[in-house]
């Protein structure tokens, strides 16, 4: 097996046809435990700090290589979505590449057609994060081998920073993004209880109009009745319009 | 009245188009204010690949929420008219025009069945050019052809709409926001050949703030603009007479001390022996040529552009009262009189206060002038609005109330309704 060639994709399955349905977060973690042991792959036998344990979920070791495991949880619709996710989730396996020899996020191979589309090969290259699909019976597929960072990072180290700002940019734009369509959000359900009052006010208005309607026995006296309301009460002039000079001066303005 | 008048007045709308705020509103008593700026998003990926969001602009009192990213909002965020004018090609200043205007609209739509659209009056620079005027209707209609509401729309340059505000008719008004300032006689309609505008205003004095902060070692807080413009609203004092109220300032510095405090944090500013300097903050709006300011002129404080009016060329910093002499003098010489019985100040730039305690050297921006008016021999009556932030809304409002229906508009006389539909 060609280990070093970036980008390509290769099959490796492991149950064989089998109908195992993955289900759960521990479902998954079974199956790459199983595909990574038959690597001979063994669970860490070094220690690791709770803190780091924490942000992934599951850790192996290869060797003298430490692996590390994030699985992607995000339920996206579209492309779209799934970038801003998968954004989060990459910055976040970057900064694991530090305690990490190999880092994999691995998503569901649902979204592998997105994955392809959206991920830039090249920069998880650079990072040194891998990608790894799991469709629903079980099959494993690396979908983007990772180089080990730690040979890599001393090397790379003025690219990961442009990387990361890179990456710390599109968060930012993100979150400007997120603030905007909080604020709109917000607007609109502002304007949509304004027209519900306003609907419940009409509804009221029409009984009241119907009520009228029965007792009205002629058509022309209804329209009177109407016709009086369609146009309210004029609001009264603001004080800096009353008495003012200008109101005639204005008024009379084609006719000079 | 007919019924198309009761409706007008029901339904008028104003809008006035300041330097730094908008100010808009149905009939009422005070408009509604937000800045007159706004960002564009188009450059910025995420927003318009990823979301395919076609909203790309952000207006109104949100943009507040994204000044804290300096770095990725500085150069999407536009003043489309810091200085009143808008040139004809700035795209993204009219991007944002349009978009304020229909922020403005949409937010005051009335829920009635009668509603057919507002009749609209916007105030605009007196010195606007033509192209300003077709493009300010043009957003209008399309805004209207979007939301149905506007009906017509009307333009009114900004100092007739002051002198309305003040049931003036036959006045000078002089109009000082914070990037320009325009002096308009008036005698029931603006004296178009005689208007002057000066490129100057509160920014000029915010200028010179920047420059005291400076010298006072506060330079690192010299850059952050709103920062400067408090500070330059709460210490800055106009001199009765410079050099008096300075040699005073000198003699008494405890009296005269300038201090602020920055809100929430715990930074004072105290100018301390150099409070004197307060004065010089007035002083710039009304005589930058006085040569106390030439130091900092040389050490690279702007100059005010000059300007032209006719073929006269108008130096950028002449004194306020030849200015307004110079204005008055183009007009008819019987009308010139009456003109000088009121003088009218609007704007932001001249609602300087008088500490207590400071009276006997600190003024107000009315007496100012008068003095400065008396020094060419000139008595007048001078007096601020009643209400700077607001009269130039007013005005437009009574106008759009005023201004018959039937009157269409006329390129000649630049007045009427503006329809389409
Ligand atoms: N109390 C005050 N003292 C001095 N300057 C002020 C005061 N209030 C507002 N200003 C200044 O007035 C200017 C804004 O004036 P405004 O008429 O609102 O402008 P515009 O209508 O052109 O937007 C700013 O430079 C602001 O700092």
């Amino acid at each position: 097996m060609n280990m070093s060639g970036i980008g390509k994709v290769w099959k490796v399955g492991i149950s064989g046809g089998s109908v195992l349905e993955m289900n759960s977060i521990e479902d998954f973690k079974e199956v790459i435990i199983e595909h990574f042991r038959r690597r001979g792959c063994t669970r860490p036998q070094v220690d690791i700090s709770e803190d780091v344990i924490k942000q992934v979920d599951l850790v192996l070791q290869d060797a003298n290589n430490l692996l590390a495991f994030r699985i992607f949880r995000g339920i996206v619709y579209s492309a779209a979505e799934f970038r801003v996710m998968i954004d989060e989730e990459i910055l976040r396996a970057t900064k694991l590449t530090e305690v990490f020899d190999k880092v994999y996020i691995v998503i569901p191979d649902t979204y592998t057609d997105m994955a392809r589309s959206v991920i830039s090969g090249r920069i998880l290259d650079e990072v040194g994060i891998g990608i790894i699909a799991v469709d629903e019976h079980g099959n494993v597929e690396e979908l983007l081998v990772p180089r080990p960072t730690k040979l890599t990072r001393r090397e790379l180290g003025k690219g990961i920073e442009e990387i990361v700002g890179d990456l710390r940019r599109r968060i930012d734009e993100i979150e400007l993004l997120y603030n905007s369509l909080k604020t709109e959000f917000g607007v609109l359900s502002e304007k949509i209880t304004k027209i519900e009052r306003t609907l419940s006010m009409l509804r009221e208005e029409v009984d009241v109009l119907k009520g009228k309607l029965s007792t009205l026995p002629t058509r022309h006296e209804i329209i009177e009745e109407i016709g009086e309301k369609t146009l309210a009460p004029v609001e009264e002039l603001p004080s800096f319009a009353k008495n003012n000079p200008w109101l005639e001066i204005l008024r009379k303005r084609e006719r000079e | 009245m007919s019924d198309l008048e009761k409706y007008k007045l029901k339904y008028a709308f104003a809008e006035d188009y300041g330097t730094s705020y908008y100010k808009f509103g149905p009939v009422g008593e005070t408009p509604d204010i937000i800045e007159n700026r706004g960002i564009i998003l188009d450059k910025i990926s995420i927003v318009s690949k990823i979301m395919g969001i076609e909203k790309n602009i952000i207006v109104g009192p949100e943009v507040a929420t994204y000044i804290g990213h300096r770095e990725a909002i500085g150069r999407h965020l536009v003043y489309p008219m810091r200085d009143g004018l808008v040139e004809k090609e700035n795209e993204r200043s009219w991007r944002v025009i349009y978009e304020i205007t229909k922020y403005g609209l949409n937010k005051h739509r009335p829920i009635a069945s009668d509603f057919k659209g507002f009749y609209v009056a916007a105030a605009l620079s007196a010195i606007a050019p033509e192209y300003m005027y077709r493009r300010i209707f043009e957003i209008h209609q399309k805004i209207d052809e979007e939301t149905g509401l506007v009906k017509a729309v009307t333009i009114i340059p900004q100092p007739l709409a002051v002198a309305i505000a003040e049931k003036s008719i036959t006045c000078i008004v002089v109009e000082s926001g914070h990037g320009n300032t325009q002096i308009t006689p008036i005698s029931r309609y603006p004296i178009r050949e005689a208007i002057l505008s000066l490129n100057r205003g509160g920014a000029e004095a915010d200028a010179i703030t920047a420059e005291i902060l400076k010298d006072c070692g506060y330079g690192d807080l010299a850059r952050e603009e709103k920062l400067i413009r408090c500070i330059k609203e709460s210490i800055g004092l106009i001199p009765t007479d410079l050099q008096t109220s300075i040699e005073k300032a000198k003699k008494d510095p405890e009296r005269f001390r300038a201090v602020f405090h920055i809100p929430n944090t715990t930074i004072t500013i105290d100018l301390e022996e150099n409070s004197w300097m307060r004065f010089l903050i007035g002083e710039i709006v009304f005589d930058p040529e006085n040569e106390i300011f030439e130091s900092f002129y040389r050490k690279g404080m702007p100059r005010p552009r000059d300007t032209m009016v006719g073929d006269t060329r108008i130096p950028g910093t002449i004194d306020m009262a030849r200015a307004i002499i110079m204005s008055a003098e183009r007009t008819s010489f019987e009308v010139q009189m009456y003109l000088y019985r009121k003088i009218i100040l609007s704007g932001g730039n001249f609602s300087w206060k008088v500490p207590r305690g400071l009276e006997d050297a600190a003024t107000d921006a009315a007496t100012k002038i008068m003095s400065m008016l008396k020094k060419y021999n000139i008595e007048a009556r001078v007096e601020l609005t009643k209400d700077p932030m607001y009269s130039v809304w007013k005005g437009a409002l009574v106008y759009a109330i005023a201004v018959p229906d039937e009157y269409e508009w006329n390129w000649e006389s630049m007045e009427g309704w503006y329809k389409w539909r």
